[in-house]
């Protein structure tokens, strides 16, 4: 995602919690939800790659977004599900605590991202609030909605760290 | 039935283009990538009509017309060559070779047309 | 549009085209310039330079046709012996190849368009030398000119002579009636057509009358045949042309599309065209009326006549002469495909991602025969089918894996070219030598070493060779040499490049490491230690400058391309004799023979190619010699043993003794051998290869990772790497990822 944004565009995003937080990601990344299965784990990699997965034939990395952001690992529960996205050219998947749901927000409304406890911002592209959909419960309609963190997916890149020893 | 072309020309995309071309025109095409390979093809198709390149791996144009020519049942078989200048030297050589008559390269659809309709009945 | 989409493609192949004809003429002028040109090579040349010119031309690429019709002219002549073979000639053909190719990349759109300014001049000078060379048409036909007013000896029996009139010229015959006068091109009278073709006209499967159709589909009308020379019928030639026609035509007809019209046959014929005045024309219809009346009869008696070697020429129009059986045509290429199937040639284009599909599904085959071969009761595994399915996929798997298979040498095609630019930049003098560039390779090799390659050739000659005075005082030959060679050695292919130069001055090597905090002062390093820190992750920076001996540029970079395609590189270098820097690559890349093994409840793979021999060791032959660091008692000689979580620098869970454990004795290409320590084997099978790096990025110590028939990954161990990892004991330092 560039800084400037487009004037009145619309962009749909899949959100999800991670550690607390409410995390969302642009459609157009993600390629798959699959359920969480612990992967093969790599020799010589850092540790918020948490291995490698079969993905239909294909060796895809697993990378804990949590450590990734520099918080803990997540731990995994039966509702921890990995997103399966397209990395700049390459397939990754990323451990998340639980799926919510697809949204859409207006690019205008995205605002600069905040600063998180202990988190790599780098990797966040901006903070957008979301109004949660399909409810029928009368107070959740009121509510005013949810605060999402944008993150900036090229920004994950996992090459970034190559030099560094195991 | 659509007349029936053999296209000889070492160069793919030449043949490509041609074929293109003729095929648009409502020929039938048929190619070869050599001399060799295009007297084998005349054989084998006996085609209505023949054009070939002159620079070609194996045997060049020039040897396959006179190889064509030698050969009865292709006396009258109108054939026309492709080169990119004609100078009259050329067009001399093409002729007491057994040309039937030539088109430069590139080219121009319409007057390959023209050129084969003048030798092609 | 569909049509430029097929043009497209139809370029695409004309690119391909141009890339293999720069590769034949590259070759063909090196023999030039080294004097050791065949006629028959000269002759390649030129026709790959000819071959291009066409394309050009006919894609409209300018500046490349231009350029490649003189460099063709010179070609021509070179051909022809007008232009003599000298070392200096041979020289400017290759820096004009040099600018060709460079035009051809612009034309592809990879650059900007050359400046060739110099080296066409270059061209035309020699051409100029020569005499004028022809110029460069444009399109079309060209004017009737006049030949020669004879033909044979013999004289024609009416006394006729082939002749076209050239009426610019005047140079008309006395015979001609009808002289031109004030004639102007611009003339709103109609052209007045006289055509008589003689026999001449009707050879080489000629048909004049065709010419009249053309004609009369431009608008002309015939208003005229002068048959009174044809004679009565037994006397009548069949290929013999008596009759003469006259016809009309509109003044819009430009002069230049008559003189189309009539080309092929103008020297054959007696043409004469020009506007006339209005009077003689309408006399003429008159004419006409009674002439065409009488001139049916007799046309359609004398067509009649003219016979089949003639061809029926009137009876012929509305028959379809029905020769063959019109092959349909052909659909036109789908979408994104590039494959064109030469008729009955003797090879095939085919795109390279239906190629990997055959492999992948090859590769699938593979496994399932496996898992296949596993379910199956014991007793049924011997039935004879199954060894006879096995060897029936193996053969398919080795047959795919083939195709893939391309000689190395359109790797190395580059390098002359590189070799010879350097030599410019550096101002040093080189001599290249190539070997085994017929070496088969898997097409991936071939495309991802091209830019180690380059950088290896570039180290070599900036780095590692010296100037001509400092070659000469170490009394060495002032040209260096550098060597590029490729072999296959079993399941690996090697390619090397060695050069005679300096070698690696290791002092300072080292100093610059112990700079940049790569190592320490302490640390003590083999001499091959030394040599491989050049590889080392930030000890090259950004220096383009060479006074530092030894190498420098952009190899961590080649060692990190070389790994990911499951190679290694290795150094060797000798002070003042020279260094190499060799490549050991995997020969087939897709699909492995392997030893499934189990370590800490993992499953790995051992490529069966370096299995020696695995042992369950009995009680103290394996035995500590330091604090982990283990030996196997192999028959007498020690073989270092590792436990693969040391070597990943994972913590075991429990450390199995010996006993408990399997030893699997490796050997590694670098003539090292090492013991693995493992849990168990699960089993021998042929895996697909899947790179790491297509998601992730290679890892040391690994070549890949494969999918288990359960779906379940298994990595694969890089026995080469694992094995130095494991001679290099106590260094500080790691190639990344390992831990020490």
């Amino acid at each position: 995602m560039s800084e400037e944004i487009p004037v009145a565009q619309d962009m749909k995003i899949v959100t999800f919690t991670l550690g607390g937080h409410m995390f969302g990601i642009e459609m157009t990344a993600l390629l798959e939800i699959r359920e969480w299965a612990e992967p093969t784990p790599l020799p010589g990699v850092p540790a918020y790659i948490r291995g490698v997965t079969n993905l239909r034939g294909n060796v895809v990395p697993v990378v804990g977004l949590s450590e990734r952001l520099g918080w803990a690992p997540s731990v995994t529960h039966p509702r921890s599900c990995i997103l399966v996205i397209n990395l700049e050219g390459k397939q990754a998947g990323l451990l998340v605590d639980e799926m919510n749901d697809i949204v859409t927000v207006n690019m205008a409304e995205i605002q600069p991202p905040p600063e998180l406890d202990g988190a790599d911002t780098s990797m966040i592209a901006g903070l957008v609030r979301v109004v949660e959909r399909g409810s029928d419960d009368e107070e959740k309609k009121s509510e005013k909605g949810a605060m999402v963190l944008l993150i900036d997916v090229p920004a994950l890149n996992l090459t970034r760290h190559m030099d560094a020893a195991a | 039935m659509s007349k029936l072309i053999l296209t000889v020309d070492d160069s793919a995309s030449m043949r490509m283009l041609l074929k293109v071309s003729l095929t648009a025109q409502g020929y039938a095409i048929e190619g070869a990538e050599d001399g060799r390979q295009g007297l084998e093809r005349m054989q084998e198709l006996a085609p209505d009509l023949l054009i070939t390149d002159i620079n070609m791996p194996h045997m060049d144009g020039f040897e396959l017309i006179e190889e064509v020519r030698a050969r009865p049942e292709f006396r009258g078989t109108p054939i026309l060559v492709l080169s990119t200048e004609f100078s009259d030297e050329k067009k001399s050589r093409a002729r007491e070779t057994g040309a039937t008559g030539w088109i430069t390269k590139p080219f121009d659809a319409e007057k390959l047309g023209a050129a084969i309709r003048r030798v092609c009945p | 549009m569909s049509d430029d989409k097929e043009l497209d493609e139809i370029q695409a192949i004309f690119f391909e085209e141009c890339v293999e004809g720069l590769g034949t003429a590259e070759e063909g002028l090196t023999a030039l310039a080294n004097g050791e040109a065949s006629p028959d090579v000269i002759a390649g040349v030129f026709r790959a330079v000819h071959s291009i010119k066409g394309g050009a031309g006919a894609f409209g690429h300018n500046a490349l046709l231009t350029f490649s019709h003189a460099f063709e002219n010179v070609l021509d002549k070179i051909r022809a012996g007008d232009i003599a073979t000298t070392p200096e000639i041979g020289q400017q053909m290759l820096s004009a190849f040099d600018v060709l190719s460079d035009h051809v990349s612009a034309a592809m759109g990879r650059c900007d368009v050359p400046d060739d300014g110099p080296v066409l001049s270059g061209l035309n000078a020699l051409l100029d030398a020569e005499g004028a060379a022809p110029a460069v048409p444009a399109g079309g036909t060209e004017k009737i000119e006049e030949p020669p007013a004879e033909t044979t000896g013999e004289a024609d029996e009416f006394g006729f002579t082939p002749v076209a009139i050239d009426l610019d010229d005047l140079s008309g015959l006395g015979s001609d009636p009808l002289v031109l006068d004030g004639d102007d091109d611009d003339s709103d009278e109609p052209w007045v057509i006289t055509f008589k073709p003689s026999r001449a006209a009707m050879e080489n499967g000629a048909e004049p009358l065709l010419v009249i159709r053309e004609l009369e589909r431009m608008g002309a009308r015939v208003t005229q045949a002068d048959y009174s020379a044809l004679p009565p019928l037994r006397e009548l030639e069949p290929e013999q042309g008596y009759i003469s026609w006259s016809l009309t035509l509109d003044s819009m007809i430009e002069r230049s599309e008559l003189d189309e019209c009539f080309d092929f046959v103008a020297p054959d014929s007696l043409i004469e065209y020009h506007h006339n005045r209005r009077a003689p024309v309408a006399a003429e219809v008159e004419v006409v009326q009674e002439a065409e009346a009488a001139a049916d009869v007799p046309a359609q008696d004398a067509s009649a006549a003219q016979g089949e070697a003639s061809t029926d020429e009137n009876n012929k129009a509305p028959i379809k002469m029905a020769a063959v059986p019109a092959a349909p045509a052909p659909p036109p290429p789908p979408v994104g495909e590039a494959k064109v199937a030469d008729v009955a040639s003797q090879t095939i284009r085919i795109d390279v991602t239906r190629l990997d599909m055959l492999l992948n599904l090859v590769g699938e085959l593979v496994i399932r025969n496996s898992i296949l071969n596993d379910r199956l009761a014991v007793e049924d595994q011997e039935r004879v089918e199954l060894p006879q399915l096995g060897r029936l996929t193996r053969e398919i798997q080795d047959n795919v894996m083939t195709l893939r298979a391309q000689p190395i040498r359109q790797a190395f095609s580059r390098v002359p070219r590189i070799v010879r630019e350097l030599c410019g930049a550096t101002q040093k003098q080189v001599n290249l030598e190539v070997q085994g560039e017929t070496t088969e390779v898997d097409k991936s090799v071939i495309e991802k070493i091209g830019e180690p390659l380059t950088h290896m050739i570039r180290n070599a000659i900036d780095h590692g060779l010296e100037s001509a005075e400092e070659r000469e005082a170490a009394g060495k030959d002032p040209v260096g040499t550098v060597l590029l060679s490729a072999e296959q050695k079993g399941a690996r292919i090697v390619i090397r490049v060695s050069d005679d130069g300096r070698g690696i001055d290791r002092a300072r090597v080292r100093q610059k490491a112990i700079d940049k905090e790569i190592i320490s002062e302490e640390d003590q390093l083999s001499d091959e230690d030394i040599d491989n820190l050049i590889c080392a992750p930030g000890f090259s920076t950004a220096e383009t400058i060479s006074n530092i001996s030894g190498r420098g540029v952009g190899m961590d970079v080649v060692r990190t391309n070389v790994e990911a395609l499951g190679g290694r590189i290795e150094i060797s270098s000798t002070p003042g004799e020279g260094t190499s820097f060799t490549m050991v690559l995997p020969l087939t890349l897709a699909i492995l023979d392997g030893m499934i093994v189990r370590i800490d409840g993992q499953r790995y793979v051992v490529p069966l190619s370096h299995v020696i021999e695995s042992i369950r060791p009995e009680k103290g032959q394996v035995k500590a010699i330091s604090p982990g660091s283990e030996v196997i008692d192999l028959r007498g000689s020690y073989v270092p043993v590792r436990r693969v979580s040391d070597l990943f620098g994972i913590s075991a869970n429990d450390r199995r003794s010996p006993e408990e454990s399997l030893v699997i004795i490796a050997e590694s290409d670098t003539a090292g051998c090492i013991g693995l320590m493992v849990d168990a084997i699960d089993d021998r099978r042929e895996l697909v290869i899947k790179s790491l790096d297509q998601n992730l990025y290679p890892i040391n110590g690994l070549s890949g990772a494969t999918i288990l028939g359960d779906g379940s990954i298994a990595l694969i161990l890089d026995i080469d790497a694992l094995v130095s990892t494991a001679s290099a004991s106590g260094s500080r330092f790691t190639l990344k990822g390992m831990a020490a």
